[in-house]
């Protein structure tokens, strides 16, 4: 009890300067960085904040709109489309996007012979310029038996020509797997780093007490890499929710908006229809929704203490 | 966590007033107009670094720009229109002051307050009298003109001369036997890929260019798009008979006669390419942009002919597009008076006189040098009979394609043009894009149901008019 | 060599396991599954960008050519003197170096500060950061770019680096990697009395090799391929990137193989510095220096 008394007491000390620069002296040292997310980030999304709840004509704000921004863009009928598709973005993302870089990186890591040039080879598809990587989808996903994987299909396997892009139900899988193919080299490095430094010598210890390799796997690797891959797992969400360039340039959002995502909406919003305050309004309902899943993820995927 | 939450939200309301002003940096301005004053133009139509001879052209110009306005400074801003780099140019006031886009833009950069208005410029220099009405109208809203016509062009078929000689297409002279109707389309595209295995035709279906393609061939099926009725309110036709007709049409070449490109997904670039690199005998394309099968992809520029766009039970109708000059909004009256004088330097002015016919000419010798077609022209804008023949004599001179691959289109086109429609095009386009994607990826799609709901979804906007 | 390698060999297999067959088959498949990604990441690319070089009627042609009918080696030489490309590799370099600086300085620090540092209330900080990630606007550019008449900086690279020194999700990469590092560490020297600066270059700085490492080329990689903001920014001629140029190269009179050339001339500099910084991620963090 008087210990306690003791303590309120302490807390209640004088605010000397010493102790505003011990307690808020780290501020300093982020100062540029906030001011940098001020101008680049925090300004334009306040602003789409602001936007999202006016009347507009072109950017000039003309009015107060109250929830009707809101309310027109959830009824609008491509908007529950949008909402589906990107839900059915994610699902896919994390089954093929988010284990990609997890097992390349640690069967690259296994490796001895050619180390170094798998590594590159894993990267090398993130260098290759967006256009040329289009082109190359192009060329192998056509239909038709003049596709290169059709043909191929059809010389060596004798299946009949897939429709790959052509039917609904395919796209959304196969815009995920270009997406991988192109976005899976950064994340592998990541966790390229995260693996390098997981202390050798756990390893030999566990080699030691006669650990196969699937039990190093499951009590050193895995731990290991635990707190890289519980903030890329977040961060594959944060992102696949926010997708817009595959489905912009590989198929329009065909057909017939089966592959249009939300951000994809919202770009329609901003540069087709000049209609900014709807393209703010669909910006902030997918961050809503970030957020929501956010504190959820928080709450339950709680990090690792080594 | 409530603490934190509150927190959050505090600093919302912060950042939502630090950003509460107004975001229009580039207001109006009240400048008095002073046609001696010094001003420099940033000038968004001068050739590209890739452009030799435009830019050799270019160089001439400014001679006489400077020597005829010294006050006049120019700033060479190559610039090529999209909107997604011209809105946040348009916003920031960053714009050229003269620039050059489709006929599709006008509408909505004036709705939206992005673009001057040249009135009494307009006058002034003799554009207001001396153009087509059609053209000038394009880039009007209530009587007033913030637009200049630079060329028009209509929607017609492109033939590929190859592979029509392949299929036997060809009369005694080596010109093609086009085809005059839909039904002939059909017949003539099955003979080309029956005789040379390629597609016979190809249609684009995204991007909202296969709405823009699909309007004028609904048109032809007797399909009113857009219409008023009897108390004035605004309604949509997409799915009237003639667009069920036309859109059936559509089906069938994909799955009946089976002469399109295995890709159903496709925009106009892809038919550039398809049609430039022989895998499709016949597009639908602006007659104007035969240059760029020709530039872009190596297509010989003898092997293109140009025909009517086919007749439909509803009639033969040519769909209207074009080029504009226009000028950001954030231009003073000093600059806009600059960018005329400069219009006037590189030809484009409804008198006839030496400079104006020295500019067409160079610019022509620059299409020759980059091996482009000339002979077909651009629809003519003037309405001055001079100056369209003074035009025409020059373009005689340096023709290097055999013309009569050209004359049935311009024989027939300038009964047949007609202008896009009103409203929403965009949105339109939008919704018809779906209908069609659905139509040529699924063998069972039904197009009246599918226009059904293009029409619903459509009206909400005209019902905004 | 590499047997050696093998021989002492650490990590998830280990040169004891190899001593078992099963082990050394597994290796080989693990080291086939290498070569399976190698012909998924590397052949189609290549095959496109070097396809550049057949007749451009050849390269569309339908179905594509395995065998090249035609070879055009010259228009390596001719892409590259027509568009000046030279001025434009140097723009790009100017640009990504400006880049990566402002990205290590100014999220790195932001990083250590949420994860080292951590003055009081920094966790809304972190949560306002986290914040910027999931609030996604296509029309941010605009406001941006409206400031950024408004003070004037258009034309200069100045607001392109400093734009990437507000990365959030590089943010939580350093913030991540820096509360790894041993805590003992940092206490011991806080305890000797080390100013939060001297901690900074003296011990956090030289063990942050593999996260400086990746930062570099993240952003290498991002800024040499960004597009919109240069273009918009950098309106002299003069100054175009490498991406801004070959976007502009497909509204001119180049046919389209030529831009496919341009893009052959635009992998290489990142695969360069890439190959060149790889090399650094071998080198783990000296975990070694804590002992018991």
């Amino acid at each position: 009890m008087k210990l306690k008394a003791k303590a309120g007491q302490e807390a209640k000390k004088a605010w000397t300067l010493s102790r505003f620069t011990r307690e808020f002296g780290g501020w300093v040292f982020m100062l540029p960085s906030l001011v940098l997310f001020a101008f680049f980030v925090w300004e334009p999304m306040g602003y789409g904040v602001v936007l999202s709840f006016s009347k507009l004509r072109a950017f000039d704000i003309v009015g107060f709109a109250g929830l009707d921004n809101y309310k027109y863009v959830l009824n609008h009928p491509y908007f529950q489309t949008a909402l589906i598709n990107t839900v059915k973005y994610a699902f896919w993302s994390l089954i093929i996007g988010y284990m990609v870089p997890i097992i390349v990186s640690t069967v690259i890591n296994e490796v001895v012979h050619l180390q170094r040039f798998f590594k590159f080879v894993s990267y090398f598809p993130s260098l290759v310029p967006g256009v040329a990587a289009l082109l190359m989808w192009q060329f192998l996903l056509t239909p038709g038996d003049e596709g290169l994987i059709n043909s191929v299909l059809l010389e060596v396997f004798g299946i009949e020509p897939l429709p790959f892009l052509q039917n609904p139900s395919w796209t959304i899988p196969i815009l995920i797997i270009a997406l991988t193919w192109k976005a899976a080299g950064s994340t592998t490095m990541v966790y390229l780093a995260s693996l390098q430094s997981i202390n050798p010598e756990l390893y030999e210890a566990a080699s030691l007490d006669g650990a196969g390799v699937w039990s190093k796997i499951r009590y050193i690797t895995i731990p290991g890499i635990y707190n890289t891959a519980r903030l890329m797992l977040i961060m594959q969400i944060i992102s696949i929710f926010q997708i817009l360039y595959e489905p912009m340039v590989m198929t329009g959002g065909g057909p017939s908006n089966a592959s249009l995502s939300l951000m994809f909406l919202s770009y329609q919003f901003a540069f087709d229809k000049i209609q900014f305050h709807y393209a703010s309004v669909v910006g902030i309902i997918v961050s809503l929704i970030l957020l929501v899943l956010t504190a959820i993820y928080l709450k339950f995927v709680k990090p690792q203490d080594s | 966590m409530k603490r934190f939450l509150l927190i959050l939200m505090a600093f919302l309301i912060a950042a939502m007033l630090a950003t509460g002003c107004n975001k229009d940096a580039s207001s109006k301005p009240t400048e008095e107009l002073d046609p001696d004053a010094a001003v420099t133009i940033k000038v968004g139509i001068w050739a590209k670094d890739s452009d030799a001879a435009g830019l050799q052209a270019w160089e001439n110009y400014k001679n006489v720009m400077a020597e005829n306005y010294p006050n006049i400074t120019m700033v060479p801003e190559p610039y090529s229109y999209s909107a997604d780099t011209f809105i946040p140019m348009a916003v920031s006031g960053t714009a050229p002051n003269i620039f050059l886009c489709p006929f599709t833009e006008p509408n909505r950069l004036i709705t939206n307050n992005f673009v001057a208005d040249v009135t009494s410029l307009a006058e002034r220099y003799g554009f207001k009298d001396g153009m087509v009405k059609e053209m000038l109208e394009v880039g009007m809203m209530d009587g007033k003109i913030y637009g200049i016509p630079r060329g028009g062009y209509a929607l017609s078929l492109f033939i590929n001369m190859d592979l029509f000689k392949q299929a036997g297409l060809v009369d005694s002279e080596g010109l093609p036997i086009y085809p005059k109707t839909f039904d002939e389309l059909a017949e003539t595209a099955k003979t080309i890929k029956q005789k040379t295995g390629k597609s016979g035709f190809a249609l684009p279906s995204r991007d909202r260019q296969g709405g823009w393609q699909f309007s004028n061939i609904a048109w032809n099926f007797g399909a009113k798009l857009q219409y008023q009725d009897e108390s004035g309110k605004w309604k949509n036709g997409l799915n009237s008979d003639g667009a069920v007709a036309a859109l059936q049409y559509y089906k069938k070449l994909k799955w009946e006669y089976d002469v399109l490109p295995a890709d159903s997904l496709i925009n106009y670039e892809k038919l550039y390419q398809l049609f430039g690199t022989g895998e499709v005998g016949m597009i639908i394309a602006g007659s104007d942009s035969f240059s760029r099968p020709v530039s872009s992809y190596g297509m010989n520029k003898d092997s293109i002919a140009v025909a009517p766009i086919p007749a439909g039970p509803g009639g033969q109708y040519s769909l209207l597009g074009g080029n504009m000059f226009m000028f950001s909004h954030n231009s003073t009256p000093n600059q806009l008076e600059a960018c005329f004088k400069l219009l006037k330097v590189i030809g484009m002015t409804p008198d006839v006189n030496d400079d104006m016919l020295k500019s067409i000419e160079e610019d022509i010798l620059v299409r020759l040098q980059n091996n482009i077609p000339v002979g077909p022209q651009s629809l003519n804008v003037w309405s001055n009979s001079e100056r369209v023949n003074a035009e025409q004599k020059i373009y005689d001179k340096y023709t290097n394609v055999n013309m009569k691959l050209f004359q049935p289109f311009y024989d027939v086109v300038n009964k047949t043009l007609k202008a896009e429609e009103p409203y929403y095009c965009q949105d339109m386009y939008s919704a018809l894009d779906n209908a069609i994607q659905e139509c040529l990826t699924n063998k069972d799609a039904d197009p009246k149901a599918q226009l059904d709901k293009a029409a619903k979804d459509f009206q909400q906007f005209l019902d905004q008019v | 060599m590499k047997s050696s390698k093998l021989a002492t060999k650490t990590g998830i297999i280990s040169a004891m396991d190899l001593k078992r067959t099963s082990t050394r088959v597994f290796y080989r498949f693990l080291f086939a599954l290498c070569i399976l990604m190698v012909l998924i990441c590397l052949l189609p690319p290549l095959y496109v960008m070097l396809s550049s070089l057949k007749s451009v009627q050849e390269f569309y042609s339908i179905p594509p050519t395995i065998i090249p009918r035609s070879f055009e080696p010259y228009k390596i030489i001719d892409v590259w003197v027509k568009t000046n490309f030279g001025r434009h590799y140097i723009n790009s370099l100017i640009m990504i170096a400006g880049c990566v600086a402002s990205a290590l300085v100014f999220n790195g620090m932001a990083g250590y500060t949420l994860a080292i540092l951590k003055p009081r209330g920094y966790k809304i900080g972190f949560a306002v950061i986290m914040w910027s990630l999931m609030m996604p606007t296509v029309i941010n550019i605009v406001p941006v770019m409206v400031n950024l008449t408004k003070i004037g900086l258009i034309n200069s690279f100045l607001p392109l680096w400093l734009g990437y020194g507000a990365n959030a999700f590089q943010v939580m990469l350093f913030k991540s990697f820096f509360e790894s590092l041993p805590v003992s560490l940092v206490e011991a020297a806080r305890i000797d009395g080390c100013t939060s600066l001297k901690i900074f270059t003296r011990i956090i700085l030289p063990m942050s090799k593999p996260i400086t490492m990746v930062i570099t080329v993240l952003t290498v990689n991002s800024s040499w391929s960004d597009f919109l903001m240069p273009y918009l920014v950098l309106k002299d001629k003069k100054l175009m990137t490498v991406m801004v140029k070959i976007y502009d190269m497909a509204n001119s009179h180049f046919p389209k193989d030529y831009q496919m050339v341009a893009l052959l001339f635009a992998i290489v500099p990142p695969a360069i510095i890439f190959i060149f910084f790889s090399k650094y991620f071998t080198q783990g963090v000296s975990i070694g220096s804590v002992k018991g």
